[in-house]
C-alpha cells in the first residue's frame, strides 16, 4: 500500500540531521527538526521548515528522549519519523512506539531491529543459514564461570562482547585463562552502563582482520538489493575513521558472495528498508559474519558515490511502501571513492574529545568533493554530543584518483580552534602502507600516533610552520593582554601596505 | 628596526628565529616573508615566493612564560613550543628563586622603564601576581611575583629609568 509522506520528524542532530534534510527537501516533503539547548542555532535547526526544543541539555534529556520527541511529532501532525543513526535508531521499542502512534518509522520494522539487534539472536539465525561466523558460543552470560565454562573449547585469544553491543563499548580482548574473569566483569559492568544490559559473549579473536560490510535495502514486499561493499578498515577504539569502497581486498567473486550472503540474512529477518551486514575478512580473504546494523550508517556517502543513488530517497520510498525500483543487476560500481571522519578529537592525546570554539570551519569543495557536516564556523563544540564535525567523501575514477582528491581536500579544509583528525587522515592516506592497501583493523597503534607527532617534513614546511607559529602566537597575545604592542602595530601597518 | 627574537622547538630540536620587517631569518637561512593576511587564527604569506598557509589550532601557554603552538600547515600538523627572550629571562629567574622563606628581592630582568606598578606595600601576592611593568625594547613586560608571600617595599616609582639587575621590588615569602 503506497502512501506518500508530507512531513518528516528528524529525531537527530549535526551532519546526518542536515543530510537527512536536504533529501526531504529535494522530494517536497515538509521537515521538522528538534534540538537541545545548546544546539538552539545549530546548522539542521535553520534548515528545517519547523523547529521544536527538547529543553535539556545531554544527550538523555534531548535527542534519547523517547516521550518528548513522540509528543512534538504528535503536535506537529507529521507522518514520518527519521532517527539517523545513533540515538534512538536502534531502539526497538521507539520503532514500536512510533508505529504504535501511526507514524511512520524511516528504517526496519521494530521485529527485525529487536531480532537483529541481539547479538547472539542475530548469530543464531546467521548460523541457521550457514552463514560463515567466527567461533563462539552460542549464548550470551551474566556469570563469568559460566562463559569461561563454555569458552573452553576455544582457542585463546578471545574476544568479550556486549549482546546488546556497539560502538567498541562493553568489548575486551582476553590473551590468556588469567585474565579472563575480571576482563568479563569490566564488559559486563560496561555494557549495563552502555546499553542495560549486562550480557556477553565469547568470540575467537581475528588477529589482523579487515572490516567488510555490506549495504542491503529491502522493500516491504521482501525483495532484498545488495550494494558493493565498503571496506572500514582503517579504526582507532574499535571506530571507523576511514572508510571506502570498494574493498581493495574484495574482488567480484567475493563482492557476490558476500552481497548474497546479506540478502539472504536480510530476508530470513524479515527485514525491509536500509540495513548493513558487517564481516571481518582475513588474510586468506574468508569472511566471517559479525553483525547487523538495523539503520544507515555514517559511511553511506561512499555508496551513494560509487553508485549514484540516494539512499535517503530510497529509504523513504520504502517506507511510503514502493517496491523498489531497480534491481540487482542495475546497481552499479562506478570507480572508487573514500571518507574520512573529521572528529574534534586531539590524536596526540589519544583521540580524546578536544572542546571549543570553532574559530575558523572552511570544509573544502571541488571537483569529486562531497563535505556532509552540521558545524559551522563560531559554533561551540562541547561535551555532551559525538564528536563528528564532519565527513568529507572523495570520488575518482579509480582508487588512486579518490586518494589523491581526498589529499587536496583535507589539505584545504581549514578548521581552528579545536584539534581534529584532518591532519592524521591526511598522514595515514599518504602513508605507503594505506596506498598499497595493507592495512587491516589494527594499524592505528602507539607506534603510528607517535610516527604521525614525530614526521620528519622538509625544512622549508618546518621553517615556514615556525614562521606562522611566531605571527599567531604574537597576534593572539595582543587580544588580552599587554606585551607585544609594538611587533602587532609593526606588522599591522605593514599589512595595510600588502593588501594594496 | 622593528625585530622579535624567538627559540622554536620541535622534537627536541632548537631554532633560533630572527623576524624583522620583511624578513625572517632560521638559524642560518635566511627568507623574504611577503604577508598576505593575518588573523590571530590564521595567517597567509609568501615565503621566497612559495605560498603557506597555516592556521591555528590552538596556542597554550605555560607557567615558563613559554607557549606551545598547534598548527596546521597545509594541511599537515606541527607543534612548537616557542620561547622568546622574556620567557628565557623569566625562566633564568625562576630557576635561582630561593626555596626557603624570608625577604626576596624582584630584579629588573633587562634596563628599561618602569611604565605602572600593579602592587603596593602590604599587598599579598601568589605565584603569577603582576607586581609592575616594565617597558624595554619596545615590549611591555609584566613582572609578576615567583611565590606566595607579602609586597614589602616597592622600590621604584611609575616612570623610572631602571638598570638591569636593579632591586625593583622587595617580597616577604611565606
Amino acid at each position: 500500500m503506497e502512501r506518500r509522506i508530507q512531513k518528516v520528524l528528524v529525531a537527530n542532530r549535526g551532519e546526518i540531521a542536515v543530510r537527512i534534510l536536504r533529501t526531504c527537501r529535494d522530494m517536497g516533503i515538509r521537515t521538522v527538526a528538534v534540538f537541545a539547548d545548546p544546539d538552539r542555532s545549530a546548522l539542521h535547526v535553520e534548515l528545517a521548515d519547523e523547529a521544536y526544543a527538547l529543553d535539556g541539555v545531554t544527550a538523555a534529556e534531548s535527542y534519547l528522549d523517547q516521550e518528548k520527541i513522540l509528543a512534538i511529532a504528535g503536535k506537529a501532525s507529521v507522518d514520518a519519523i527519521h532517527p539517523g543513526y545513533g540515538y534512538l535508531s536502534e531502539n526497538h521499542a521507539f520503532a514500536a512506539a512510533v508505529e504504535k502512534a501511526g507514524i511512520r518509522f524511516i528504517g526496519p520494522p521494530s521485529k527485525a531491529i529487536a531480532l537483529l539487534g541481539e547479538k547472539t539472536a542475530a548469530r543464531k539465525l546467521a548460523r541457521s543459514l550457514g552463514i560463515p561466523m567466527v567461533q563462539g558460543s552460542a549464548d550470551a552470560f551474566i556469570k563469568a564461570e559460566d562463559a569461561l565454562a563454555c569458552a573452553e573449547g576455544l582457542r585463546f585469544p578471545l574476544l568479550l562482547k556486549a549482546a546488546a553491543g556497539g560502538g567498541g563499548k562493553g568489548m575486551r580482548i582476553v590473551h590468556d585463562r588469567k585474565e579472563f574473569v575480571s576482563a568479563f566483569k569490566m564488559a559486563s559492568s560496561e555494557a549495563q552502563k552502555a546499553f542495560g544490559d549486562p550480557r556477553v559473549y565469547v568470540e575467537r579473536y581475528l588477529a589482523n582482520p579487515h572490516h567488510v560490510e555490506i549495504q542491503i535495502l529491502a522493500d516491504t514486499s521482501g525483495r532484498v538489493v545488495y550494494f558493493p561493499e565498503r571496506d572500514c578498515s582503517l579504526q582507532r577504539r574499535h571506530q571507523k575513521l576511514v572508510e571506502e569502497s570498494p574493498s581493495p581486498i574484495v574482488d567480484s567473486d567475493l563482492r557476490k558472495r558476500m552481497g548474497e550472503v546479506a540478502a539472504s540474512l536480510a530476508g530470513a529477518a524479515g527485514y525491509f528498508n536500509a540495513g548493513t551486514v558487517e564481516f571481518l575478512v582475513d588474510d586468506e580473504r574468508k569472511f566471517y559474519f559479525l553483525e547487523v546494523n538495523t539503520r544507515l550508517q555514517v559511511e553511506h556517502p561512499v555508496t551513494e558515490a560509487v553508485t549514484g543513488f540516494d539512499l535517503l530517497k530510497e529509504q523513504i520510498l520504502v517506507a511510503e511502501g514502493h517496491p523498489l525500483s531497480f534491481r540487482q543487476e542495475d546497481v552499479p560500481l562506478r570507480g572508487h571513492a573514500l571518507e574520512c571522519r573529521i572528529y574534534a578529537e586531539d590524536p596526540a592525546n589519544d583521540f580524546f574529545p578536544s572542546t571549543g570554539k570553532l574559530n575558523l570551519f572552511q570544509p573544502p569543495s571541488g571537483p569529486g568533493v562531497r563535505v556532509d557536516t552540521g558545524a559551522r564556523e563560531g559554533d561551540m563544540v562541547d561535551v555532551h554530543f559525538d564528536p563528528l564535525l564532519a565527513k568529507v567523501i572523495t570520488h575518482g575514477s579509480d582508487r588512486r584518483e579518490a586518494l589523491q582528491r581526498m589529499s587536496r581536500a583535507l589539505q584545504e579544509f581549514t578548521v581552528a580552534g579545536v584539534h581534529t583528525t584532518i591532519p592524521f587522515c591526511k598522514y595515514i592516506l599518504e602513508s605507503s602502507i594505506f596506498v598499497e592497501a595493507r592495512h587491516t583493523t589494527q594499524l592505528i597503534n602507539k607506534g603510528v600516533l607517535q610516527d604521525f607527532l614525530n614526521q620528519s617534513l622538509d625544512t622549508v614546511i618546518l621553517d615556514a610552520a615556525a614562521i606562522g607559529s611566531a605571527l599567531l602566537e604574537s597576534e593572539q597575545r595582543v587580544e588580552g593582554t599587554l606585551v607585544g604592542r609594538e611587533t602587532r602595530a609593526a606588522w599591522r601597518s605593514r599589512r595595510k601596505e600588502q593588501y594594496r | 628596526m622593528n625585530e622579535r627574537k624567538v627559540t622554536v622547538a620541535r622534537a627536541g630540536i632548537r631554532k633560533s628565529l630572527a623576524l624583522t620587517d620583511a624578513k625572517a631569518i632560521i638559524e642560518d637561512r635566511s627568507y623574504e616573508v611577503n604577508l598576505r593576511r593575518i588573523t590571530p587564527w590564521s595567517v597567509s604569506f609568501l615565503l621566497n615566493g612559495t605560498v603557506f598557509h597555516v592556521s591555528c589550532i590552538r596556542v597554550t601557554r605555560l607557567p615558563s612564560g613559554e607557549a606551545d603552538v598547534e598548527v596546521l600547515i597545509n594541511g599537515t600538523y606541527v607543534k612548537y613550543r616557542i620561547s622568546d627572550h622574556r620567557a628565557e629571562l623569566l625562566k633564568s629567574m625562576l630557576k635561582t628563586l630561593p626555596g626557603s622563606t624570608g625577604d626576596f628581592e624582584i630584579r629588573a630582568p633587562m634596563p628599561g622603564l618602569v611604565s605602572r606598578i600593579e602592587c603596593a606595600p602590604g599587598n599579598s601576592v601568589e605565584p603569577g601576581t603582576g607586581i609592575l611593568i616594565l617597558e624595554a625594547m619596545k615590549m611591555e613586560n609584566e613582572i609578576r611575583a615567583s611565590s606566595r608571600g607579602t609586597v614589602k617595599e616597592i622600590r621604584v616609582r611609575q616612570g623610572q629609568n631602571v638598570e638591569k639587575n636593579e632591586v625593583l621590588a622587595v617580597l616577604e615569602t611565606t
